[in-house]
């Protein structure tokens, strides 16, 4: 029963978005391509400077929660390896193509 | 380009964080260990006070340009940390001021302040180390 109500609740959030991402973007013609990279760049950044700064704050007991630090870390070294993925895949993908005989 | 990386903000500070926190672990074992003997004062490490003091500063530092000037410990401004012995207590008629309860939290305190910061050092090295192996 509790089961049920956990699994509903998490998953719902995620098939929502994953059913609006494509719908909105189609909508908005405003946002390019590179604008969209640029401002997940700019996330993956912004992870980055918070997570320093939450070590700074940590080093210098003013923050007493050590699990915040460890959480902005935690966020900032996933969306590095997610970019680095996703930049490792382009690459592949740009090279795959410069190889095509035409 | 190398500099910039080992001693670029974050890394120095939790550098200087771990070695202070090595040192008061000293200081807490020597306050420990000198728990019985007579007229022994214990002693503290200040650090994150100073350290604080020394990210925010906004006014110059004081400068001593004679060694008989006062030093002035509010605009000292540096990273170091201090052993600063406490004269102005007595626990015990023989002068002892060690309260070993306080040091045993103190103790553990600066062993969870140790491992954090270690445990964040370690990442963001490896956040860099992942940027140098292009994610792999």
């Amino acid at each position: 029963m509790s089961v049920d109500v956990i699994s509903s609740a998490a998953v719902k959030p995620v098939a929502a978005q994953s059913m609006k991402a494509p719908s909105s973007s189609k909508s908005e013609t405003g946002v390019t391509f590179g604008q969209l990279l640029s401002n997940a760049l700019g996330d993956v950044n912004k992870l980055q400077l918070d997570a320093n700064q939450a070590s700074v704050n940590l080093a210098t007991g003013k923050v007493q929660d050590i699990s915040e630090a460890v959480i902005a870390t935690e966020k900032a070294s996933m969306a590095l390896q997610l970019t680095m993925q996703v930049r490792n895949k382009v690459i592949d993908a740009y090279q795959e193509i410069m190889r095509m005989q035409v | 380009m190398l500099d910039s990386i080992l001693s670029s903000a974050p890394a120095n500070i939790l550098e200087k964080a771990l070695s202070s926190s090595a040192l008061r672990q000293q200081v807490i074992s020597n306050n420990i260990a000198n728990v019985n003997t007579p007229g022994f004062k214990r002693s503290t490490v200040s650090f994150e006070d100073k350290l604080q003091q020394a990210m925010n500063q906004t006014q110059l530092p004081l400068v001593r340009t004679h060694q008989n000037h006062l030093a002035a410990e509010k605009f000292e401004g540096s990273m170091e940390p201090s052993v600063v012995v406490d004269n102005t207590t007595s626990m015990r008629v023989d002068g002892n001021n060690v309260d070993i309860d306080k040091e045993m939290a103190s103790l553990a305190k600066n062993s969870i302040y140790y491992s954090a910061v270690a445990q964040q050092m370690n990442k963001y090295y490896g956040i860099l180390k992942s940027a140098i192996r292009e994610g792999k």
